[in-house]
């Protein structure tokens, strides 16, 4: 029987200088393991099969001792074996049985810092990449009863470790069970990270999904803030990243800084969001509008002021502002993946090129230029990314309709975004909502 | 797949629809520096009766940095027409670029305007027009509207016009200028218990003089008030921020600067049918320049005669007032408040009331104290 | 008393400062209006207090779920079908009055048929929502546009160039005996309960309404209405205010934010007015589309898996603003506001009467 299997894992595996096998011979006690050297931690092989081996007294002790194991695992196929094996475990052939040992080495289970979601006052580490490592960062800091974690794997080739984390008392029903719906019915090959996840989970098509509604972040304080209110983690392996879902609007704009500050500075912090948001949506839209239909709204001050500025610039405003924004884009886009040598030349590209030279050569006016900033400067207010992606794209659909039809096209494209804001659901929470009233407890969630 | 496909489905039809919109379009962008936008407009009688109205308009011309050019930039252009949109329209051909209302702020009315043409016309060309502010301000310019128009004083920045602060009672708060906008005039031209007063603008070396006023009463009959008459029309109307008063009576010569005034003013009916017009005003204030020395122990006294000496100057006002028949204080319209419409008099009678009316006036001061000195 | 209850009645009463209200009252200064405003509040707030009662004693029921149960489907039918002529026009009528004043003061050079069928074209998606949405909708909006229509008003009262002897010249008139015409104007500001025919699924606790919700409707009542009849008086003179077209419009144009950015309060007021207007007109075509929906089942028709029935009721929507747009113009959509405020006279009575009956019915079911 042992021969059999062995072949056939052999035949399955084909890779002879991977697959390790060592005999284990002293006295009366023979014992064979099996395993595949890249995936296990051999220190760990030596401490804990190969030494108690030489040191017990008989077989029958070394495979009481190999059961007592925590890290021992049991297997009903030989396709478990295999299974197992892959993932390391090591093989180990005692008297007639199999047994089987889970002394998986992994490299990436350093906690790393946190580089996109950066606080002043918040932690500083963020997850790291092992899932077991992630659950031991969230259930030290979480220590009810109730949170329950349930593990799975997703992607048919990857095969893909995810786990789902909740407060059962918290969460509501029939949003652990649409999300696990829609877990069961994604049958991709290739799923790595949990941001591809988010678009097979979403709402609906892909034509249609546009704001995020599942949150991605990688604070673990923002993961037990949210999971105390109420909400499902997602972690997967091989992602320092965790999705929390459901998710509505304000959640986006929201930084685990509010809770450390006191009440008045964090109420100004937060006010100061809004606005930045609301600067970053409406501003292009609003200059456009008013330059190009209305220029009687302003003082007369400054519109003698714009129109001066627009002294000698050959296109009409709207052109302006798509031109501007467009290069506010590429040098946005291009910094991501600036070398740190360059990062100087960059901003000296940016401020030099798009500020004076673009102004001096009459290409925009000054005016340009200062609204380009405020809106750049006020994008990344935003914490969460995937919102301020979005936002980004909503202004240009607002200054396409400021084009056509001037202010009142503003207002009607802005009262427009609130309506599909709105009739959005995340997991069956609506997305945009002032106050929740019907709400029986009152928890810390924003 | 059939998902998909419906959802494809009803954003085709949306898109369609949207594009579908570009065709209604009369989309009218206009650029904002194809526009000449106008700063003041004046209005004269230009003596012909064919073509009465002559429009002069004063139009600002942009620069691209205001902080470099250091003198103001216009254009004046100006033009005789059947009526004032007529003139406007023979304007257009002269400037390159569109004539926008929008920033008008000024309207000034010749002084022979006032008596040649109908002012009912000139007030609703302003009002009817939608681009028109109805808070501009309206004055009448001496010698004529033309005159004020193209004048740039030395003080003048390329900001804006200089003529602002002065209305503005942002930077000059002197009680001599009666600022009036548009609205407030046809209010009160339109309404028979009120005469309207507008400021006069004249020049004076390369500056501007804003220091009387004339007052439009019914029928073309117009009154000018002098510097001190203006300054006491003011006062009444509660638009002074600070007045001034020169006590010169009784071997005391002291000047009163008051600041808080509170006027109240009614007019009373008596049981046989005449009128008393009540006027009383409290101010209070500080002695701000003085000839002699002065106690402080006779701040009473000193209260008394600037009383005094302020209810003379008053009632000297209000009876030039009545011999002229006009009544810009609005004692016709506080008249019409005090009882049912159908009781009231008529206008005419209401008239006759007026002239013969008693005037029972009184101004109190309470004088602060006198200054930093004694 | 939930406050989605309140924003109800407050859109429509806010709505209105501008439309054609003050038209009409101003039309009848000298003729009768203080006493009309007076009796229109009393009448108003009985109003608000019987449908509101009647409402209350079935949470989360819309009146044609209670048709259903009590009345014969003729009569259900018929019945609905006015309603939706009521509520369709009152939408209509919103819509084109302030499309007019949008395009004088704002665009003149786009037509009236596309300031429309821009407005409707964005609406038109929103009317499909459910009634929780609308509200959220509604609600944001209300909050992000009251405060600034707040400033305006008290920069109104407060303003020093208000004189307010000519509204005490006004109210010399009130020895005048009432009209119809502006009576029905000022109940027409409490109207906007009516809006509960559908929108109480909405409210699916019990609510309570009793002296002190009355009262306090009653306050905000009076305050609008005097602040849409007097506040324009001050401002544009007593005599001559009836040449004045839209009186709200030159009184906005007459006040002036001194160190603001914008200084013309029209623009602003204008802007947040069609936030405002464009919220009414989604409320009031929401109660259409839903009335319809109960008349006729919408799942029916499609193609190709697509349920085409609301696209044909958009396509509906449009057509008809834009055969109205391009049919009427100013004056008749002063006379069509006239006889619209006054069909209420008829209305209101027969509704009230139909749920006298609803209530019967259902008394006598249960009992049974």
């Amino acid at each position: 029987m042992f021969k059999d299997t062995i072949e056939w894992i052999t035949q399955q595996i084909d890779s002879s200088n991977e697959f390790i096998k060592k005999t284990l011979e002293i006295d009366k006690k023979l014992s064979f393991i099996y395993f595949i050297n890249s995936l296990v931690d051999s220190e760990m092989i030596q401490k804990i099969i190969i030494k108690p081996f030489f040191e017990l007294p008989s077989d029958d002790h070394f495979e009481a001792y190999l059961l007592s194991l925590p890290q021992q695992t049991n297997f009903k196929t030989n396709e478990d074996i295999l299974a197992n094996l892959l993932s390391g475990c090591v093989l180990i052939a005692i008297k007639d049985k199999f047994l089987l040992v889970d002394l998986k080495k992994s490299h990436v289970d350093q906690v790393q810092p946190i580089n996109i979601e950066p606080t002043i006052l918040g932690s500083q580490f963020s997850l790291s990449e092992d899932l077991q490592t992630n659950i031991n960062i969230i259930r030290n800091y979480y220590q009810q009863p109730n949170l329950t974690v349930e593990t799975s794997t997703i992607g048919k080739i990857n095969k893909q470790q995810y786990a789902l984390v909740y407060d059962r008392e918290k969460i509501k029903k029939d949003v652990l069970k649409k999300l696990k719906k829609r877990l069961s019915e994604i049958d991709k090959q290739l799923i790595q990270t949990p941001a591809q996840l988010i678009n097979y989970i979403n709402n609906k098509g892909k034509w249609t999904s546009y704001f995020p509604t599942t949150l991605l972040t990688e604070r673990s304080d923002r993961i037990i803030y949210n999971l105390a209110g109420g909400k499902i983690v997602v972690m997967m392996e091989g992602s320092p990243n965790a999705i929390i879902a459901p998710a509505v609007f304000f959640d986006f704009l929201v930084t685990m800084e509010d809770n450390y500050h006191s009440f008045w500075i964090s109420t100004f912090l937060r006010s100061l969001r809004y606005v930045g948001l609301v600067i970053c949506i409406l501003l292009p839209g609003l200059y456009v509008a008013v330059s190009s239909y209305s220029p009687e709204v302003l003082r007369v001050e400054l519109a003698l002021t714009i129109a001066g500025s627009r002294v000698g610039v050959p296109y009409p405003p709207f052109i302006e502002v798509l031109f501007m924004l467009f290069f506010m884009e590429l040098l946005v886009e291009a910094s991501i993946r600036l070398p740190k040598a360059m990062s100087a030349t960059a901003t000296t590209v940016g401020g030099l090129i798009l500020g004076q030279a673009a102004t001096e050569a009459a290409l925009t006016s000054n005016i340009m230029i200062i609204i380009i900033s405020a809106v750049a400067i006020s994008t990344f207010v935003i914490p969460i990314n995937e919102m301020s992606f979005a936002v980004r794209t909503v202004r240009l659909v607002l200054i396409i309709f400021s084009t056509i039809f001037g202010l009142a096209g503003l207002v009607l494209a802005t009262i427009g975004l609130i309506m599909y804001l709105v009739n959005l659901t995340s997991f069956g929470e609506p997305y945009l909502r002032l106050y929740n009233y019907r709400r029986k407890e009152n928890e810390g969630t924003l | 797949m059939l998902r998909k496909l419906k959802t494809l489905k009803k954003y085709q039809i949306i898109l369609v629809v949207l594009l579908s919109l570009f065709f209604l379009s009369a989309c009218s962008i206009k650029e904002i520096e194809k526009s000449a936008f106008i700063a003041e407009i004046g209005i004269d009688s230009s003596g012909n009766s064919e073509k009465p109205f002559k429009v002069t308009l004063k139009i600002y011309n942009p620069t691209s940095s205001i902080k470099e050019s250091d003198s103001p930039n216009y254009i004046y252009i100006s033009e005789d027409g059947k009526s004032i949109t007529d003139a406007i329209r023979l304007l257009e051909t002269k400037v390159d670029k569109r004539l926008e209302f929008g920033h008008l702020k000024f309207i000034i009315l010749g002084e022979e305007s006032i008596e040649k043409l109908q002012i009912r016309d000139m007030l609703d060309f302003f009002s009817r027009r939608p681009d028109i502010q109805l808070i501009s301000w309206v004055m009448i310019g001496r010698p004529s509207a033309e005159h004020i128009v193209k004048m740039v004083p030395k003080s003048e920045t390329a900001a804006y016009t200089s003529l602002f602060n002065y209305f503005d009672q942002n930077a000059n708060e002197s009680p001599f200028i009666v600022s009036r906008f548009l609205f407030d005039f046809r209010r009160k031209y339109f309404d028979e218990g009120v005469d309207p007063v507008l400021p006069i603008v004249e020049t004076e070396e390369q500056e501007f003089k804003i220091d009387s006023a004339l007052i439009i009463g019914e029928n073309k009959n117009t009154v000018a008030l002098d510097t001190n008459e203006t300054r006491i029309y003011d006062i009444l109307k509660g638009n002074v921020f600070k007045a001034d008063l020169i006590v010169d009576t009784e071997n005391e010569y002291f000047m009163i600067e008051a600041d808080k005034i509170h006027v109240n003013y009614q007019t009373v009916e008596d049981s046989d049918g005449s009128i008393t017009l009540k006027v009383h005003i409290n101010a209070k204030g500080i002695i701000v320049e003085s000839k002699k020395h002065l106690e402080i122990d006779n701040l009473k006294k000193y209260n008394e005669l600037a009383g005094k000496h302020a209810t003379e100057l008053t009632k000297k006002f209000i009876i030039k007032l009545q011999e002229s028949e006009i009544d810009p204080i609005g004692f016709g319209v506080r008249y019409q408040t005090t009882k049912l419409h159908n009781h009231l008099m008529s206008y005419e009678e209401w008239m006759k009331a007026y002239k013969d009316a008693d005037l029972d006036i009184k101004v109190t001061f309470e004088l602060k104290s006198t200054g930093q000195l004694g | 008393m939930s406050r989605f209850y309140y924003y109800l009645i407050l859109i429509n009463m806010i709505a209105n400062i501008i439309a054609s209200v003050p038209v009409i009252l101003i039309q009848y200064r000298k003729n009768g209006v203080i006493l009309s405003m007076i009796l229109g509040i009393i009448v108003g707030l009985i109003i608000v207090y019987l449908i509101t009662n009647f409402f209350n004693s079935y949470p989360g029921k819309s009146l044609p779920d209670l048709l259903k149960a009590t009345m014969p489907k003729w009569f259900n039918i018929f019945f609905t079908f006015v309603l939706i002529g009521v509520w369709f026009f009152a939408g209509l009528i919103t819509l084109i009055t302030f499309t007019i004043l949008l395009i004088h003061f704002l665009a003149p050079e786009m037509t009236h048929l596309m300031g429309t069928l821009l407005i409707v074209f964005f609406m038109a998606f929103g009317c499909f929502m459910k009634a929780d949405k609308v509200l959220y909708t509604v609600e944001i909006i209300f909050v992000l546009t009251l405060p600034m229509l707040l400033f305006i008003f008290f920069k109104a009262y407060t303003n020093e160039q208000m004189e307010w002897d000519y509204v005490k010249v006004a109210i010399t008139y009130i020895n005048t005996m009432p009209r119809f015409l502006p009576f029905m104007s000022s109940v027409f500001l409490f109207l906007g309960v009516l809006n509960l025919v559908i929108f109480n699924q909405f409210f699916t606790t019990k609510q309570s309404i009793g002296w002190k919700q009355i009262t306090f409707i009653g306050i905000l009542g009076t305050v609008v209405l005097f602040t849409t009849y007097f506040i324009p008086i001050g401002f544009n003179g007593f005599e001559n205010i009836e040449s004045i077209m839209y009186p709200w419009v030159s009184t906005s144009d007459s006040m002036r934010i001194r160190y603001g950015f914008i200084e013309r309060v029209v623009f602003v007021f204008l802007l947040f007015y069609l936030a405002i207007s464009c919220i009414s007109l989604l409320i009031h075509w929401h109660v259409v589309v839903e009335l319809l929906k109960s008349i006729f089942n919408f799942n029916k028709l499609k193609i190709k898996n697509v349920k085409i029935t609301p696209f044909i009721v958009i396509i509906a929507f449009i057509t008809i603003t834009a055969i109205t747009v391009i049919l009427i113009d100013e004056l008749q959509i002063y006379y069509f506001t006239t006889y619209y405020y006054l069909h209420f006279a008829i209305s209101v009575p027969s509704l009230l009467i139909v749920m006298w009956m609803i209530k019967r019915r259902l008394k006598n079911a249960k009992k049974t």
